[in-house]
């Protein structure tokens, strides 16, 4: 398998390694730190216990072979359970709407990390508009989920076009340069493959 | 304007600065400016675009149509310092375009919108993704530093900064004060987000950039060694050429001297054949007369000598006209079969012996 196929393949079995190695230390934080709201602690509790759940079955799906399964599963149910979850559940207040949809426009890198363009072009591209769709319905259910008489949802619904437009612009600024990068990247893999070829022929 | 227009215009701003012999194939020593440049073209034409739509479609010219005014000047700005090649301005310049445009010009002109306390803060944190696209890592270590840490502050301040320019009015700022520490968290957490896998990006770029140089020198080194071995056999067949020459003339020379000794052994062996013998089969004829004329003793000794020494002598004439007519090679040691071992022995310890 060309380095190009496999690193990815490695980067995504290392995050969700990372994942398993942190979070049982965030949920000992969780579980121990003084002053926190029941309610909170035991969603942030679930929450975590969810991402390790997932991590396992990234990595044994990955052990089996299915590396593509296990990435495509990587890029769909991640943000799906961090960003999704805690809105679907009603755990969310006026003041993530000042950061949760950036985060989810910062984990639309996770496709550039974990497929590539050469090889798996078209599950990249569904993996990049899928991003956008749960950026653009992140705001959606975070708007409907808050009490609508909160000033910052209030700005929000007022100034709706100016903020999905940032939002759009961010997912846009993060992705451009990244794509870019990959692109650049694959140049230099195949530029490398080549001059190997002629050091070979030589 | 043509498409094929287009793109020259679009080449021809990227390369801004840009050294002529470099230009069809920019080194990656040149790809931070190039894309400074292509960054700040696009912004430069977005600020327009916002500019005329706001000036001719909207028929206005407020703080925001002044700010993108400003904006397109700043990108102008940009790209004259890098056509000037004052590259590390030039590009200082687009990592401080916007931080000045939507942080200090709001707080400076008092002018800070109640929807950018909601995503400015956040969102001001994407930019630190500028400094990794036109900065070159290690080679420009001080100037990428400097950039990540003024973006960085910039990150840090932003809602300092907005809230100089906001009306203290704004209900939102309640809530950015209530959920403070919150807010500062999540803006680290994207900024480390961001920028450890384009951490990542870049190291592989730059291992790739290194591999690729590397197998260059090999490919220049393995080429110069080609050269220097072609140029050693040619050296090679220089003196192998002189060495045929040489050889040529040697078996030219050799073969004239051998057809001379040819020549040599002919005439000797006609010299054996014909006259060496007539005299030889006279002294014979005479010997073999004395004997019938019963003149000579046939008990003599100096008689049988005589005849013995002619038949030796006839023998060894016979021998080598044979030897020379069959053409084999022969020495001294072939006549001890024609001489009795005694004259052999005599002519081995000296030849000069026996006159």
């Amino acid at each position: 398998m060309p380095e190009e196929q496999r690193r990815p393949i490695l980067v995504a079995n290392g995050i969700n390694v990372f994942f398993l190695l942190v979070i049982p230390i965030l949920i000992l934080i969780e579980t121990i730190a003084p002053n926190s709201d029941p309610n909170i602690r035991e969603f942030s509790l679930l929450l975590m216990i969810l991402v390790v759940i997932i991590s396992l079955i990234h990595l044994f799906i990955s052990y089996l072979g299915l590396t593509h399964l296990s990435r495509l599963l990587f890029v769909v149910d991640f943000p799906l359970v961090i960003f999704l979850f805690p809105a679907l559940s009603g755990n969310v207040g006026e003041q993530d709407l000042f950061w949760f949809p950036y985060l989810v426009a910062a984990f639309s890198i996770i496709p550039q990390l974990v497929l590539t363009i050469r090889y798996e072009r078209v599950l990249y591209l569904l993996g990049m508009l899928y991003m956008l769709v749960l950026l653009y319905f992140s705001v959606e259910i975070l708007l409907s989920s808050i009490l609508q008489q909160s000033p910052v949802v209030q700005t929000a619904q007022k100034y709706k076009f100016y903020y999905l437009r940032s939002l759009l612009s961010v997912w846009v600024i993060i992705n451009v340069p990244f794509t870019y990068l990959k692109w650049l990247l694959m140049k230099r893999e195949k530029e490398l493959g080549q001059l190997r070829d002629q050091v070979k022929n030589n | 304007m043509k498409l094929p227009n287009l793109v020259r215009v679009w080449q021809t701003i990227s390369q801004l600065g840009v050294k002529q012999e470099v230009r069809a194939n920019p080194t990656p020593e040149w790809r931070g400016i190039v894309l400074s440049n292509q960054i700040n073209f696009v912004l430069g034409c977005l600020f327009f675009l916002v500019v005329v739509t706001d000036i001719l479609l909207l028929g206005k010219i407020d703080d925001a149509t002044i700010r993108y005014m400003a904006g397109m000047a700043f990108t102008a700005g940009a790209l004259f310092l890098n056509y000037l090649r004052w590259y590390t301005f030039g590009r200082f310049l687009l990592v401080l375009l916007i931080p000045c445009l939507f942080l200090i010009f709001p707080a400076v002109n008092q002018s800070t919108h109640e929807v950018s306390l909601l995503w400015m803060p956040t969102g001001i944190v994407v930019y630190t993704i500028i400094p990794y696209l036109i900065f070159r890592w290690p080679q420009e270590r001080a100037s990428f530093l400097i950039a990540q840490v003024l973006l960085f502050a910039f990150t840090l301040l932003s809602d300092v900064l907005l809230r100089l320019g906001a009306d203290p009015t704004f209900k939102i700022l309640e809530v950015i004060d209530e959920n403070y520490v919150q807010f500062k968290r999540s803006m680290v957490a994207l900024w480390v987000l961001l920028n450890f896998p384009l951490i990542y990006f870049m190291r592989l770029v730059r291992r790739f950039e290194h591999r690729i140089n590397t197998n260059h020198v090999e490919i220049q080194e393995k080429n110069l060694r080609i050269q220097q071995q072609n140029e050693e056999l040619k050296a090679h067949q220089e003196q192998i050429e002189v060495i045929n020459q040489n050889l040529e003339r040697m078996v030219g020379d050799r073969t004239i001297e051998l057809k001379h000794q040819n020549d040599r052994l002919a005439e000797y062996a006609f010299i054996n054949a014909h006259l060496l013998r007539a005299p030889l089969a006279r002294i014979q004829g005479l010997v073999y007369l004395m004997e019938l004329s019963g003149k000579m003793p046939t008990d003599d000794l100096l008689f049988l000598h005589l005849k013995e020494s002619v038949d030796e002598f006839n023998g060894v004439v016979q021998k080598i006209n044979a030897l020379v007519e069959e053409g084999h090679h022969f020495s001294r040691e072939d006549f001890t079969r024609v001489l009795p071992p005694s004259n052999a022995q005599t002519e081995d310890k000296d030849p000069e012996e026996g006159l």
